[in-house]
């Protein structure tokens, strides 16, 4: 008995790895919602910078610029609604600096540079948190890499990547997607496809175009 | 023979450890599968070092041969603290290309990714406990043979 003990306890184990494993995959692998979210325009730059889940029922899709207020506005709002809906929505960001703002172009190309790390995120975040400090500074560049060593990051290969072609390319690639979709403001949002045309965007209209995302009635 | 206590002691605690492996790697075998987001816990490298050109050979995500690889550690260990004294070289052989590996993806990580996923430190950690267990039964094996000697 004894002898085929152990054979009987990898057997166990096995079945149980097997039965976790599968049950873990079905309750992950929802169908992914058909509502035509976001496959029209350019695609953009490829990978896109993406909060959140690719199965999340709700997909909003921000083509934002780092100096523009209304942008800088819209973030605790994004964040707030982020808290609110966590594993049910996934968010991507777009780069879409404005030519007629000076420093939205370094900005992006920060962002991008801090995304070639793994960071795009943080800098995101640090780019919106200490946006008048690098708007104010006289020089941009070097405020852009204070404000980068604010987040975990190699700062010199940041200084590199900063004029890199690959940040250029990133950028141009989210342009064609703005060139595509004949964006002409920022921020512009969409939530499953579907452009969010009220402008300032405050949590009540992001909640409502994601609970109608959803399925969910108003209360 | 006067370490065969130990020994026994040093095998189910590889299969313990091989049991947490197996679990880890099945999570991010199904999160790859499933194109699930992997959140990190202590840093913030998963999704860089997850989504990279590394995390897959072929179509099949490293994580699954990490699966694999745990599962076989774990069927080794248990037989061989059940006496079946032949599948304890194969023991030490499986661990010791694990740990090549772990150094390998380590390397990945560090100068290549520049980016770290708990997940994947997690493994590592418990790829080099499972070489110091192998490294000890090693030397308790050797001090036995010589003792009967």
């Amino acid at each position: 008995m004894r002898r085929y003990l152990p054979f009987a306890i990898i057997a166990a184990v096995f079945c149980i790895a097997t039965i976790a494993g599968v049950g873990l995959y079905q309750s992950r692998a929802q169908a992914p919602v058909k509502t035509g979210k976001l496959v029209f325009g350019q695609p953009g730059a490829n990978p896109p910078h993406m909060h959140g889940s690719r199965k999340a029922p709700v997909a909003l899709e921000e083509f934002g610029d780092f100096e523009c207020m209304p942008c800088s506005l819209f973030w605790p709002v994004l964040k707030q609604a982020q808290k609110e809906y966590g594993d049910r929505l996934s968010v991507t960001f777009r780069e879409y600096p404005l030519t007629k703002h000076t420093h939205a172009l370094d900005a992006a190309r920060a962002a991008e540079a801090a995304g070639l790390q793994g960071r795009f995120w943080e800098m995101h975040d640090a780019l919106y948190g200490d946006r008048l400090l690098w708007l104010g500074a006289g020089d941009t560049r070097a405020a852009l890499i204070l404000c980068a060593s604010h987040v975990e990051i190699d700062l010199e290969r940041f200084k590199k990547d900063l004029d890199s072609e690959e940040v250029s390319k990133r950028i141009a690639a989210d342009r064609e997607r703005v060139a595509s979709l004949e964006l002409d403001r920022t921020p512009a949002v969409f939530v499953n496809g579907d452009r969010l045309t009220t402008a300032p965007i405050t949590i009540e209209i992001l909640r409502a175009a994601i609970d109608d995302a959803l399925g969910v009635k108003p209360k | 023979m006067r370490h065969q206590r130990l020994e026994i002691f040093l095998y189910v605690l590889a299969a313990l450890i091989a049991l947490v492996g197996l679990a880890d790697a099945i999570y991010l075998t199904v999160q790859h599968l499933t194109g699930e987001t992997v959140s990190c816990i202590a840093s913030s490298g998963c999704e860089t070092v997850l989504g990279s050109s590394y995390a897959v050979i072929g179509k099949v995500p490293v994580a699954a041969f990490g699966a694999a690889a745990y599962f076989t550690v774990f069927s080794l260990a248990t037989l061989a603290a059940f006496d079946w004294t032949r599948v304890r070289p194969l023991f030490l052989c499986l661990v010791g290309m694990m740990l090549a590996t772990t150094c390998w993806f380590l390397y990945l990580q560090a100068f290549v990714i520049h980016a770290f996923c708990d997940f994947c430190l997690l493994s590592a950690a418990l790829t080099g406990l499972l070489s110091a267990i192998g490294i000890a039964i090693f030397f308790l094996v050797k001090k036995d043979a010589a003792a009967t000697s």
